[in-house]
Parts: C-alpha cells; structure tokens; sequence
C-alpha cells in the first residue's frame, strides 16, 4: 500500500456522497492533521486530497457509516502503516502501539522537522527514522522502594487530656451550647456587677 | 569564604545508574560536634537570660504603673498578663537582633556549618541529590521556567550529572494537570533531559505537600542519599546545591540544611516592601537566629537539604491527636526538623550561604490567605509542645510558631484592655495616677518612657540592620545608594506600622475560626494584575474599618490623649481599603521603580539566575488564545483532540501501571454525556475520574475524531475547527 503523498495527485470527482459530506470530511481531515502539527499547508492540502482520494476509490461506506468517519480512519490506517515502517524494528514482540507513534513524533518533533515526512513511505528521511526510534518517554527512574510510615508520637500528658476533653466536647453539641451559655451569663453577671459601682 | 567548585566533563549517568552511593571522602567528614556543648549552652544562656531581663525589668515597670493599692481591675490585671508573653516576643527579636548584628559586625563565625565546606568542592566526587518541587494547580509557565534556570546553572557549572530533578504534581486541575504533561515533555525535549527531569502525579493527594514527599520518599527516596525540597516558586543556583550537598557530605550527623531564601520577583508596592525588609533585615535576624539555635536549628519546608535514610524512617507524620476525624499536619517542616533533632541528627541554618530564592505573595489579601494556612499549620503544632523526647529547643521553635499567630490575638486584648483601663481612669482619678513605688520617688512620665523602651526594641533592629548596609559603600550602592536607602527605609517602617494593625486583626480572626474547626471564607478574585479591585479590598476588609471606626470614636469620647496614642494603630484599621488597593497597584510600583526606592540586590546586582528567569519570562509572545468557553477547558481539550498530547498523557498513565480495566458504566455514561454536551457537562471529579483511566482517554480522543458532526455537542466542533488555528502549536506554555 503506497501512501507516499509524493505521487502525482490525479484531480478526482468523487461519484457518491454529497458535495456536504465531502466538505465535513476535508474539514475534519484537515482538522485532525492540523492537530497533528502538520503545518506545513502544502503538505497537509496533498495528505488531505490523498486521503479524500483514497475513500473516494474505495467506495461508499457500510450504511450509516459518515463520509467524514471513513476520512479519519482512513487517516489513522495511513498513520498505522507510515509509524509501523518507522517503528518496526525496535517494537517489542514486532508489535508498537499508535500510542507509542504519536509519543515519538511528538519527542522528536517529527512534524517540524521533517515537514513534508509524514505519511511519506518512499524517502524516508534517515535522521527522523533514526530519532523516532530513540525517543523514550521516561517519567521516572527506577523505583527504589522505601518504608516510609507515620511513626507515633508520644504526646505527653496535657494534650492527651486535651484532646479527650475537647473530643468530649466536640461530640456532645448539648454541652458546647451550655458552655456557650455559660460563658455568656458569666459575663452577664459581671456587666452586672460593675454596673452597680459606675 | 573563598571555595572553589571544579566542572568535571562527566559522562552522563545511565538511567538506573544513580544508586551507587560512593562513600564520603574521609578526609572531610566532620565527625566533631561544630559547636561543644558548653559554649553551646553559654550562647544560649546569655541569649535567653537577655530576654528575660528585659521582659521582666519591662514588666515589673509596667506592674508598678498599674499599681493601686485600692482595687486591681480587670483591666489592670488584664494589662500586665498579657503584657509579659507580648514584651518577652518583641525582646526576643530585639536580642536576637543585637545577636546578629555582633555576629555580622565581627565578620567571623566559627560556628556556621558553611565553615565545614571542603575546599575545592568536586561535583563528581558528590552522590547524585534528588531536587524535589511539589507543585499543586500552580503556573505552569513559572514554575518550568524556575526549574530551567536552575537546571542550567547547574550545568554551567559541570555538576548536571549530580542531580535528578522531580516534579511531584498534586495538581487537581484538569487544565494544570495537561498544562503540566505537555510542559514537561516540552522541557525535557529543550534541555534534553529526559531521563534526568522526572513528572509524576500522584492520584490521590493525600496528606497534601508532606504525603507527596513522603509519596516520593517510598518509590525513589532509597535511590539517593538527599533530596533538596523547592517550592514552586523557589530559584537556587547551581553552586550553591553543590555546596549544600558537599556540606551533608562532609558532616554525616547533620539531618537538615536550611538556606536562608531572599525574596525576589517583586512586582507589586506590597511585593516590594516585603522584598526590601527581606534583604534589609533578613541578614541580620538569621545570623542571630543562628547565634542561640546552632545545630538545632529549623527546616522552612523549602529551600533546604535533607538527609534521606533518617528522614524516612523517623519523619512519617502521624495523624494529629483530638477532634473528629484523621487531620494531618499542615505545617509539616517544623515538626519533621523537631524528629530529626529528637533522634539525633542536626538542623543547621546556613544563614550565610547566598544563591537561595523564593517569591512572595504580591498583595495584602494573598498574604493573609497565606497566613490563614500557616495559621493553621502553626496552632497545630501546640500539640506537640509537650510531646515525649523532643529537644527543648524544638519545643521552643514549636511554641514560637504557635505565639506568631496567638500574639495577635493577645495584642488585640491588650489593646482593649488598655481602652478599658483609660477609660476606667478617666472615670475615676485615683485610678489615673499611680500608686507605684517609682511614681512615688518622684519618676513620672513612666508610661511614656515604657513606651520608648518598647518602640526601641521594636526599631533598634532595623537601625542596626540599617548601620551594617550604610557602613559598607558596595552594599549601600546596592540598596539604591545612602539617600533612597534612608527613604526606603521610613517608607517601610510607615507601611509597617500601618499594616501591623490589619494583619493583627486577620490573624485574630484566623486563630477565633481556626481552632473551633471553622472556615474562613474569602471573596472572589476580579484581578486583570492591575491589582486588587475595589469590591474585593471592601469585602475583605469592611470589618478592619468597622473596628477602626468605632474604637476611633470611642478613643475621641474617652480622652484626646488617648485617641492620640492609638491613632497609629487606627489609621491603620481604618485607611485598610486604600492601602490594600495601593500597594497592589502596579501603577504606584512602576512610580517607586523610577524613582528607585526599594530597591534591593536583586534590582541592582541580581544573581544570574534572576536575571535569566526574568528574561525568560519576559520574553514570551502571548499566543492568542483561543476563545474563553475552549480556553475554560482548554485541558480537556488538548488531551482529547490532541493526538500527540493523548499519547502522551495515555503512556505516562501506563507506564504508571495504570491497567486498562474493562470500563464500568459509570465510565461509559460519563464518555456519552462529554460526547454529547461538552467538558463543561462534567464536574472537575467526573473530568478527572475520565482522565485517569488510559483506556478510556484513548478511547474519547478516537470517538471524537470518528464521530460524525452531527453527533458531537456544538462545543467539539468548535474546539476541533479552532484548535491549531490561530497559532501553529497548541498553546504551549513553554517557549524554546
């Protein structure tokens, strides 16, 4: 299967779908290459008329099935196809994953770099073949396991008997009323008290 | 101090390589005590008996004032009690002042663990330090820029292969959380540091900034022999790392070093001020904080390096004792500093190593914000005052933390019962004139001298602090030169005065809520940075003036002299508003930057790392972002639509062994009502619940693409037709 986006690119009409579905599919498809970074618009116009090409030729989708739904697979078919080249040799168990692709293109800034590489099979640029199969993700070393737990503290004396008397009061709302109301008529009294020698 | 740190072209350390610990060079461990015991507890003993007479001479003046041989009114016994735990706090910074400033002024001290350095310091002769920065929903921008800068200082000094660097998110932020991913693939790919900058999220953030260090402490903390803790907004350079590593090296009884960080990054008239007293008086409070605390020091919870293997086993913290429910102690550092010295190792304050710096909340409101959690995390700690085997220093960091934020509420009583007593003076006469033994020998005026003794040992700090810059032509140029020192100086004493009052009433408050088990509610941000607006500074600050007015009127309906005397302290309740919001304009900073007041060393001489890290911050071109309802989401987003940001985000989840579990229902509900109503459909729980199952990510970013238009909400065809559109990258946080 030849995706090389370096082919002539024969003009098309397509024979099915109607001119709305083409236009949803050619702005998804540009969409999801613009996210891709695919920037270089030269580059992401031939992908897209290749792509459109390419679904055009293979003919109208099971039923229910969006035009611009087979766009995209069909994208991410080419995209299989193009990280399975690059990628191959190095895949564990001869397999890798579209995660593992999209993670390298993106180290490596594949995108950028090589602008006019990706979905290209034939010419494959030695030095992005090179860095896509180097590139690693590594969040974190090693793991060096340690024991690390809370120890208990030995508080003493006063905040045991704090902490009980507190914990009392904080689990019975009758007596924190009555120490509230306490406290208030303690006062009361005072005012009271003081009132009567101003 | 003149010691050398000599680059070696290392190899680069393989990944996994780093466990082999080389042992110290025995030629510069240290394995006498820095300092004996008895000159030890003669520093101590001078120290403290200085503050005690003080206090007590203080009191006892104060008790024969309020002397009346007739009746002791509440108000005098009021008056007296607080008195005595309110003048021993302000001796205590006015000795420890007087301390540092002898220090300084001798320009000699045996006694710093910098004096251990070994001179020349080898990088490579050094074990490879873990440099840990927990962040939590913080920027992004700034706080990868900080870690570049500290990574490349490190590097020009040939020492790279010496450290690992560790972000540690507790970020619960959809945005932040991708913001963070895709910025830290960006780094490693600007530095080439992969395998040498890690990210992790951890998924449940327990226990806050101490669990996600213990969290980093049991998976990698027996890989290295010390870690270095950042904040998000700590900077330190590459030298200073080295030698703060090489010190642990040298002096293998020693569990904690603290730096002593300089504020920087001022951008704000509050920012500044607090900038300027930093790097006016910071100096000279440290050497004395040093002088009586020697290797008993304390540990900040940043900025500092920690010895590993004692710190996991003895520094777990436990649940706190009493109340309902598991709480955890917030202010965490001091009490693992206090383990540390309890099992024997030593806390140092390296108050004398340069190369260490932290910002600093810009505004009035976000440092009381910052005060309500250090509040909190403070009164904590009154639980372990008398908690079995602590070092009676540590008890006395503990309790000195504890009375920072009590001594506002007891100023506070204490300046109602002084209205009190006034008043009952002016009621009756006897109560007006003292009965004391002074008064009676003829010495009057006592109240007002008592007054001078407590404004010079609130001063004299800053007029030594001020002495040691003037003395010195190289550091009075870096102050601004002599004159706008001087008009820097009255400047922040009269802001000083001015906002003691309001941060005493804040943290009265605080403390009112905080221990009851309340919350402190704050208003909304309305901030463009042009500063605190006015809605938010009448909200926060309507009670200070309530309180102001009122005791205001009653100071004028007592007595005008006593109206006079409180007339400092009101003007600053009163004019809250205006103050709050001036020192938060960035119209009047740019007026004291022209001006070149407050100027500090970091204006005039900076390091090159402030330099670098303002530069880069300076230099960014703001991508136009794309419209506010995608931006809102804008996490959501990259990680669905983005292939590449996706595949990242689902191979981090991977390789953190996260399985790709059959998805349930309630993730299948979740995935239709973000496919059909948008991210906003979704709480920040459901978001994040969606995001950390790597199936499922995967799955929503092949859907949304696959998805016939009419089959998604308006808000993905929107963010699919705009992503990318504006600028020709995501809107990356991290510029090349």
């Amino acid at each position: 299967m030849d995706i090389s986006a370096g082919d002539t690119l024969k003009p098309f009409v397509p024979k099915w779908g109607s001119p709305e579905e083409w236009n949803e599919a050619y702005e998804k498809v540009e969409n999801y290459l613009r996210a891709c970074r695919i920037n270089s618009r030269l580059h992401r116009a031939r992908l897209i008329h290749r792509i459109l090409q390419r679904v055009a030729e293979r003919g109208p989708a099971p039923e229910g099935e969006a035009l611009s739904t087979a766009a995209i697979r069909e994208t991410q078919v080419m995209m299989e196809a193009w990280f399975a080249r690059l990628l191959q040799p190095t895949a564990e168990g001869g397999r890798y994953s579209l995660v593992d692709g999209r993670v390298a293109l993106l180290l490596c800034d594949g995108s950028d770099r090589w602008p006019y590489a990706f979905l290209t099979l034939n010419d494959l640029p030695p030095d992005l073949v090179k860095e896509m199969r180097e590139s690693m993700l590594v969040a974190g070393p090693n793991l060096e396991i340690s024991n690390m737990v809370p120890r208990a503290i030995d508080y003493g004396w006063f905040p045991e008997i704090a902490g009980d008397t507190l914990d009392s009061i904080g689990r019975r709302p009758f007596l924190q009323a009555f120490l509230a109301w306490g406290l208030f008529i303690l006062l009361l009294a005072y005012l009271f008290y003081k009132s009567r020698q101003w | 101090m003149s010691d050398t740190i000599i680059s070696a072209d290392l190899p680069p350390t393989p990944p996994g390589a780093s466990t082999s610990l080389p042992p110290p060079a025995d030629a510069n461990l240290v394995l006498q005590p820095l300092v004996s015991p008895q000159r030890r507890e003669r520093r101590r003993f001078l120290f403290f008996s200085a503050v005690v007479l003080i206090t007590a001479l203080s009191t006892a003046i104060l008790a024969d004032i309020l002397w009346s041989p007739h009746h002791l009114s509440i108000a005098r016994i009021a008056l007296l009690v607080l008195f005595v735990p309110l003048c021993a706090m302000v001796s205590l910074g006015f000795v420890q002042a007087c301390a540092g400033f002898m220090v300084l002024t001798r320009g000699h001290d045996s006694t710093r663990i910098t004096s251990t350095l070994p001179n020349p310091v080898i990088p490579d002769n050094l074990p490879v330090t873990a440099i840990v920065m927990p962040i939590y929903n913080e920027n992004v921008r700034e706080v990868y820029e900080g870690l570049r800068v500290i990574y490349n200082s490190i590097d020009r000094i040939g020492a790279l292969s010496r450290f690992d660097f560790f972000i540690l998110s507790d970020s619960n932020d959809p945005n932040k959380w991708i913001e963070e991913e895709a910025a830290w693939v960006e780094l490693c790919k600007q530095l080439k540091g992969f395998g040498r900058i890690f990210y992790r999220r951890r998924r449940m953030p327990i226990n806050r900034k101490s669990g996600n260090i213990a969290d980093f402490c049991r998976r990698w903390g027996g890989r290295y022999r010390y870690m270095v803790v950042l904040d998000a907004d700590s900077l330190m350079t590459g030298g200073t790392l080295v030698k703060m590593v090489a010190l642990m090296e040298a002096s293998p009884r020693v569990g904690i070093i603290q730096s002593s960080p300089v504020l920087y990054g001022a951008t704000t008239p509050f920012a500044r001020l607090m900038q300027f007293a930093s790097a006016a008086y910071g100096p000279i409070f440290s050497a004395g904080q040093h002088y009586w605390q020697l290797d008993e020091g304390n540990y900040w919870g940043h900025n500092a390096i920690i010895r590993l293997k004692p710190f996991i086993e003895h520094c777990g913290l436990p649940d706190i004792p009493g109340g309902r429910g598991a709480a955890k102690y917030m202010s965490h550092d001091y009490v693992e500093a206090a383990l540390m010295a309890k099992f024997g190792y030593e806390v140092w304050l390296a108050y004398d190593l340069p190369g260490s710096f932290e910002g600093g909340p810009p505004t009035l409101i976000d440092h009381a914000k910052r005060d309500l959690r250090w509040c909190r995390g403070n009164l904590q700690h009154a639980w372990l005052l008398f908690a079995k085997g602590f070092r009676p220093i540590s008890r006395l960091h503990l309790g000195v933390g504890v009375f920072s934020y009590v001594s506002s509420l007891l100023w506070l009583l204490f300046l109602l019962a002084g209205t009190l007593h006034w008043y009952q003076s002016t009621r009756v006469m006897a109560d007006a004139v003292s009965a004391g033994f002074l008064t009676r020998k003829g010495i009057h005026l006592l109240p007002f001298y008592l007054f001078i003794v407590m404004i010079c040992l609130l001063l004299l700090p800053k007029v030594m602090a001020a002495l040691l810059i003037l003395n010195r032509p190289d550091r009075r140029r870096r102050f601004g030169g002599a004159p706008r020192f001087l008009i820097s100086l009255l400047i922040e004493q009269l802001a000083a005065t001015l906002l003691a009052p309001i941060q005493m009433l804040f943290n009265a408050v605080f403390i009112v809520s905080v221990l009851p088990g309340r919350t402190v509610h704050w208003t909304a941000q309305n901030r463009d940075y042009a500063g605190v607006d006015w809605r938010e500074a009448m909200l926060t600050h309507v009670s200070h003036i309530l309180i102001g007015t009122a005791w205001c009127l009653l100071a004028l309906r007592i007595d005008t002299y006593f109206f006079a005397w409180m007339l400092p302290v009101l003007a600053g309740m009163i004019l809250s508003v205006p103050l709050s919001i001036l020192l938060s304009h960035q119209g009047f900073s740019d007026l004291l930057q022209r001006a070149r007041l407050l100027v500090t060393p970091i204006d005039t001489a900076p390091a090159r790392e402030i330099t670098e890290y303002a530069q880069r911050l300076a230099g960014y071109e703001e991508a136009v972002p794309p419209p506010p309802a995608l931006w809102a989401q804008r996490g959501f987003m990259q990680v669905i639509l983005d292939p590449l940001v996706n595949a990242v985000h689902v191979a981090l989840l991977r390789q953190r062994g996260k399985a790709d579990h059959e998805v349930g229902e309630y993730y299948r509900r979740l995935v239709e009502r973000v496919l059909k109503e948008g991210p906003a459909a979704l709480s920040r729980r459901e978001q994040m619940a969606l995001l950390l199952h790597p199936g499922v990510v995967a799955d929503l970013h092949a859907r949304i693409w696959l998805l016939p238009d009419r089959e998604l909400a308006p808000w993905w065809r929107v963010a699919m037709s705009q992503y990318n559109l504006i600028s020709d990258k995501p809107v990356h946080l991290l510029q090349p």
